[in-house]
């Protein structure tokens, strides 16, 4: 059932839609506030407020097939909320050690070697402006394409554009800089 | 001949139009210097893969608490109606603060001391649940309970 289908059950009152609904996107927005907020605890956090906000406004959204933009604006103004009143702009590198266990055929220092590779990346995101980084983990790692994303941001597709190719500029001079590329 | 490096990466994101995005292969294939571009743009974004937040977070899903903070909510309302609704809506969170204060408290702390916040508790969070707004919730919750454990 499609996104626009459910929010309109959900609407009406069916539990059941909107049960479908968290679950089909609470990991893509968990992994967009982690990414926003570096930090797994405060993301899980802002991902409640985020459905709940959800819930709050399906008597209001409109049906036009933009869900996905709908949904990540609501979580991005919120992640922006939270960092604007962190003042300044902390970065705890999330940890997910205890996530990445060995595969079963590789060894302890080949794993070892890839959770560094992981951090590196990882980080050069994090220290991205963070429009930048919005822009860049929306399309990245969740899928959305420029036009998607220009919605969820509240701006146009020239725009996206920009802060992809500026974030992507930058990652190449961060990881270059270490041997990565 | 035009070369195409401030196309390169909406090409390899695949955000071209079919005309654009032939003519920057068209170009490609006869330009090496933008051809190498392209080669580092795939792998850059190839890496970025590594950034990618593991499949194994969250372990499991917020559904239960959303659940409660939504229709949970308004099965209350359904339940016992509007005016009734808030008050039992004011006990169900004295007796959760109560909970929550019990296990926050050094040691456990007397039961006397337990009631004695609860009901602080309990006015803070029911006056923040109609006063403000869902965003705020947890942070709301977690000040009351650090106020209390300090009694
Ligand atoms: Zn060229």
């Amino acid at each position: 059932m499609d996104d626009d289908t459910l929010m309109i059950r959900t609407a009406e009152g069916e539990e059941a839609a909107f049960r479908f609904l968290v679950q089909r996107w609470e990991k893509g927005v968990l992994a967009f506030l982690i990414h926003m907020l570096g930090s797994v605890e405060e993301a899980e956090d802002l991902v409640q407020d985020t459905f709940i906000q959800v819930f709050n406004k399906a008597a209001k959204y409109e049906a036009q097939g933009l869900f996905k933009s709908w949904l990540f604006r609501i979580a991005g103004n919120l992640a922006r909320s939270r960092l604007r009143r962190r003042k300044v702009l902390r970065w705890v590198q999330f940890d997910t050690t205890e996530h990445d266990t060995p595969g079963a055929d590789e060894g302890a220092l080949a794993h070892l070697e890839k959770e560094e590779a992981k951090t590196k990346v990882r980080s050069a995101v994090a220290t991205l402006p963070a429009r930048q980084r919005e822009a860049l983990v929306l399309h990245r790692f969740q899928g959305l394409k420029y036009k998607e994303v220009a919605a969820a941001m509240d701006t146009t597709v020239p725009g996206v554009e920009s802060l992809i190719q500026r974030a992507m500029a930058a990652l190449k001079v961060e990881l270059a800089g270490k041997g990565d590329l | 001949m035009k070369h195409v490096g401030d196309k390169i990466q909406a090409f390899v994101a695949g955000e071209l139009s079919g005309t654009e995005q032939q003519l920057v292969a068209d170009h490609l294939a006869q330009c090496p210097e933008c051809a190498a571009e392209e080669t580092e743009a795939r792998q850059l974004w190839d890496l970025l893969e590594a950034a990618e937040v593991p499949e194994s977070i969250p372990a499991e899903s917020a559904w239960p608490e959303i659940q409660a903070r939504t229709f949970g909510r308004s099965q209350s309302t359904l339940l016992y109606g509007g005016g009734l609704w808030s008050k039992t809506g004011i006990a169900a969170t004295a007796l959760a603060a109560g909970l929550a204060l019990a296990i926050l408290l050094p040691g456990g702390g007397s039961s006397d001391k337990v009631l004695a916040s609860d009901s602080e508790a309990s006015w803070g969070s029911s006056f923040w649940l109609d006063e403000q707004s869902d965003a705020g919730f947890s942070e709301m919750w977690l000040a009351t309970a650090t106020d209390g454990s300090d009694s």
